[in-house]
Order: structure tokens, then C-alpha cells, then sequence
């Protein structure tokens, strides 16, 4: 299989899928998640959630979504840390955005009710912005 | 003109900690808000410090009433990137630990649900039955909750005592059959209370990506079990019980029923255990580099964890959306417009878990 049931057309970044361990992942542009959700939507696809990674000063974000048997991931990057939001075309994206916005800083432009969601409110915005992996083991003498 | 109650986040109709923010016009709720985070506990961000055999407990602690179902997501994700085949006994003693889980479960909601509608009777015969299977879940694990069953590459015991566990699971099948799932579904009382109540279309559903029973019960025939199988469940058959009433009687149905199949697929798991190994012996889990998505079937629906790995014994990335974060804005939908007395069970008919949404 080189391609997933759910298709993306007419975006200028012409995502290609590739299968990782059983899933579907593609990078489109920011400027476009709202035309690509709006594709994935109209397959009859639902927006499982959407995950948060730190990458220097902007965040990557990846909106994941199941078709039945399919799970296929679309990664885009923030720009100045500013994404536009889905949330006016899917209420299922309110609480994902607004996560985002607590543990990573995110602004999403459009979004109705931009709150505080999870975070707790003595914690700025951002504060899962911290390196994990090898990188969050303290350096050795 | 319209009044606002806010109702928690500590409140004797809230089973978890969250507040809602009703506003009213007489007796017709308007519109609910909904404000969580009071249960937040940064899991992911811990996850990511620490290695995966210290994240395996970590996670088992998201929720005390859905545990395992966490660890054996987190297990299947690592074992999916490593390459890792569980042997068969392994899975399928996986499988039993999570069908367990699902039953305890929706005994736990069925109590409460029976309490926050005033029917005491049925709320204690329930907690009774609930503590059959709590009895045994702790002759099987050591623990009433928190049964650290999943390693990566399996499972932590061996079912020593299949008979006692089929005994049990007998036991508990009678009682559900003859008394627990007839109260739920033949009372009259009961189904004047909640017929209409709290109604969530299949269109709603749809918007707001809900899952699990809450979505089985407008109709939609979904199931991580079936949809993308894990463990032993392509081996096992199983019905998905769905509801088109789309209220809170059709959630409690779906609840009532899917208890049922539990115990068929534990009856299922444990005719055909097969025998050998219940993890894998002859090599140290070594997680490489790379990165997967996986979904499981939670008592509340479906939970996906995304691990993102950069080769070394500590997640880089590790995502946990639970179902409750999906369903519980689905609340707002099903409160519009219904009675402020109906609330209580309005809410607790989505069953929230604020453990799992909070993290």
C-alpha cells in the first residue's frame, strides 16, 4: 500500500503519505490545515486529537485522525507559534487547541473561546516547552 | 432572565472533579460550561524524564478505575515499535485483565448511576457484585486496582488458577444476568426516568468526536476491539452492542449489555488460554528509534497513546488522549435544553473520568 483511504487533494505542498508501524503520517503546510481537515472531515474521518513537539522556537503540530481501520497523521508547523484554528470547523478540535495553547504556547488564530483548559493557573503557558528523551537526562560528571 | 449555577468542581452529583457552569431560564438548562484541569498532574511531561519500565507505572496511575488499559497501550505502542511478538498466553491473559477492568468498570458506573437516580437498591446489589469482581482481580493480580499486569514483551503473572477464575466469572455471569442487567432494563420506574433524557444525536456525536458507549449509544457501530484488533481480540468473536434512542436509556443499554460480552469474551479467553510463555524470555526490550500511534478500547472508549521515540530508554513524546477528553464536551450538547433535575444523570451517562481527561 503506498497510500491510505482518505485522500488530500489540491494542496500546494502535495503531501505524500508514509506508513510507520501500521500508520499513515504527511506534512502539509500550516497555512492549509484548515483546507486539509476539511477534506478529512467531508471521508467521514474523526479528529482523534492533536499532539504538541517543542522544535526550537516553534511547535509541531500533529492532528491524528481514524477512518475505521486507519489512523492517518497529518504533521504542519506553527509559524511564530501561531496555527489557524479548526475549532470553527469541528467543535471535536475546542479542547485539543486549547491544550496545545496551555502545555506549548500555541496561539490559534479564529479560535471562538481561547481559554485556559488544563493548565494550572499559577504555570505560564508553555511549560511542557522542556527537551525529553535522552536530552532530559541530567548531564554526567 | 437566565441565572448561571456553577456546580463543582467538588459536588455530591460529581463523580470526578470538574465544574460546570449552568445557565438556566427557569428550570431548562440553557447552555453548560465546562472547566476541567483540577486533577492535572503534567503525566506526559513526567513520562518523558523517565524510562519505560518507570512509565509503565506512571501511566497505570492516569486512572484507577481504567489502569491497565493505559499500561497495555503503552506496552503495544513500545512493543510495535520494537518489533516485539507477545507470546500467546501473554496476549491473551492481556485480554482478560482488560475485559475485567471493562467489567469492574461498568459496574462502578451502573452503581453510581443507579445512586444518582435515587434507586439505593440497585446501587448496592450492583457495588456487591462489583466487589466479586474486584476479589477477583486481586486473586489474579495481587491488587484491587493498580494490577501492574503489562511489561513490555507481556504480561507480569500467570493465571494460576484458571478454575477459581472461571468459578468467579460464572458467578459473576449469573448475577449479572439474573438481576443486575433485568433492573437496568425491565424497571419501569427506571426507564420512565431516563427515556428521552439527555438526548446526544448521531450528528453531535460526529461533531464532537465522542467515543466508546456514549457513541455506541446514538447508533454509531464502533470498537477499537474490531476496528483495529490488539491482543487477542482477532482471535476472539464479540458482539458491538449499539442503541438508536440516543439518550441517556440507550446508554445505560449499551453499559448493561456490553458487561454481558465481557464475560463472554473472558469465558472465550479462558476456554481456549493457550499454553507457553507469558512474556518474552530471551531478549531485554530495546526501544528504537522511531515513532507510532496506538489505540486501544477503554471501558470509555477509545484511548490512543503517540510515542515518539529517539532511541534511548526514555520517550521523547508521549501523547495520552483518553476518551473522556472527547466526551465529556459532549456534555454541553446533551444538557441543552433538558430539566436542571436531570442533570446529575445527564452528566453521569457520559460517564467522565477526570483522572484520564486532567492527566
Amino acid at each position: 500500500m503506498t497510500a491510505p483511504k482518505l485522500v488530500l487533494k489540491n494542496l500546494s505542498s502535495a503531501p505524500e503519505w508514509n506508513l510507520e508501524h501500521g500508520v499513515w503520517f504527511t506534512t502539509i503546510s500550516g497555512a492549509e490545515i484548515v483546507a486539509a481537515v476539511e477534506q478529512m472531515l467531508a471521508q467521514n474521518a474523526r479528529l482523534m486529537g492533536i499532539t504538541g513537539l517543542v522544535k526550537g522556537d516553534e511547535t509541531q503540530l500533529v492532528y491524528h485522525f481514524s477512518a475505521q481501520d486507519e489512523i492517518c497523521s497529518i504533521k504542519t508547523m506553527t509559524f511564530r507559534q501561531h496555527m489557524p484554528s479548526i475549532t470553527p470547523t469541528t467543535p471535536a478540535a475546542d479542547w485539543a487547541e486549547c491544550e496545545a495553547q496551555d502545555l506549548f504556547d500555541v496561539t490559534f488564530d479564529g479560535h471562538p473561546s481561547p481559554r485556559r483548559l488544563i493548565r494550572p493557573a499559577q504555570l505560564e503557558a508553555g511549560f511542557y516547552r522542556q527537551p525529553g528523551g535522552s536530552a532530559s537526562k541530567p548531564e554526567q560528571a | 432572565m437566565p441565572y448561571t449555577i456553577p456546580i463543582g468542581p467538588y459536588h455530591p452529583a460529581l463523580e470526578e472533579p470538574y465544574k460546570l457552569n449552568v445557565t438556566c431560564k427557569g428550570e431548562v438548562i440553557e447552555k453548560a460550561d465546562i472547566e476541567i484541569g483540577f486533577s492535572f498532574r503534567s503525566i506526559e511531561l513526567l513520562a518523558q524524564r523517565r524510562n519505560y519500565i518507570q512509565d509503565l507505572t506512571l501511566v497505570e496511575r492516569v486512572c484507577g478505575i481504567c489502569s491497565s488499559v493505559h499500561t497495555a497501550t503503552l506496552a503495544m505502542a513500545a512493543e510495535k515499535l520494537a518489533g516485539i511478538e507477545v507470546p500467546a498466553r501473554g496476549k491473551y491473559i492481556r485480554t482478560i485483565m482488560l475485559e475485567l477492568e471493562r467489567l469492574h468498570s461498568h459496574l462502578l458506573w451502573a452503581g453510581i448511576g443507579a445512586e444518582v437516580l435515587g434507586f439505593q437498591t440497585i446501587w448496592m446489589e450492583v457495588f456487591n457484585l462489583r466487589e466479586r469482581v474486584m476479589d477477583l482481580l486481586e486473586l489474579v493480580s495481587g491488587n484491587r486496582v493498580h494490577y501492574a499486569a503489562n511489561a513490555i514483551g507481556g504480561v507480569n503473572f500467570d493465571l494460576t488458577d484458571p478454575k477459581a477464575v472461571l468459578d468467579a466469572v460464572h458467578e459473576i455471569k449469573d448475577k449479572l444476568a439474573t438481576i443486575i442487567v433485568p433492573a437496568f432494563m425491565q424497571s419501569l420506574t427506571m426507564k420512565d426516568r431516563v427515556a428521552g433524557v439527555g438526548l446526544l444525536t448521531r450528528e453531535d456525536v460526529l461533531a464532537y468526536g465522542a467515543v466508546g458507549p456514549l457513541a455506541r449509544a446514538s447508533g454509531l457501530a464502533t470498537d477499537i476491539r474490531q476496528d483495529r484488533p490488539y491482543a487477542a481480540y482477532p482471535e476472539l468473536d464479540f458482539k458491538i452492542v449499539t442503541a438508536e434512542s440516543c439518550d441517556v436509556k440507550g446508554r445505560i443499554l449499551v453499559r448493561a449489555l456490553e458487561m454481558l460480552e465481557s464475560v463472554r469474551l473472558i469465558e472465550a479467553a479462558m476456554d481456549n488460554l493457550p499454553s507457553g510463555a507469558v512474556r518474552i524470555t530471551d531478549t531485554f526490550p530495546v526501544i528504537p528509534a522511531g515513532e507510532v500511534v496506538m489505540s486501544t478500547e477503554a471501558p470509555r472508549g477509545e484511548v490512543f497513546y503517540y510515542l515518539i521515540s529517539d532511541g534511548s530508554d526514555i520517550p521523547q513524546r508521549l501523547k495520552i488522549r483518553t476518551p473522556s477528553f472527547v466526551n465529556i464536551p459532549a456534555v454541553q450538547a446533551m444538557v441543552r435544553g433538558q430539566y436542571l433535575a436531570d442533570l446529575p444523570i445527564i452528566q453521569a451517562s457520559a460517564d467522565p473520568c477526570c483522572s484520564c481527561t486532567d492527566r
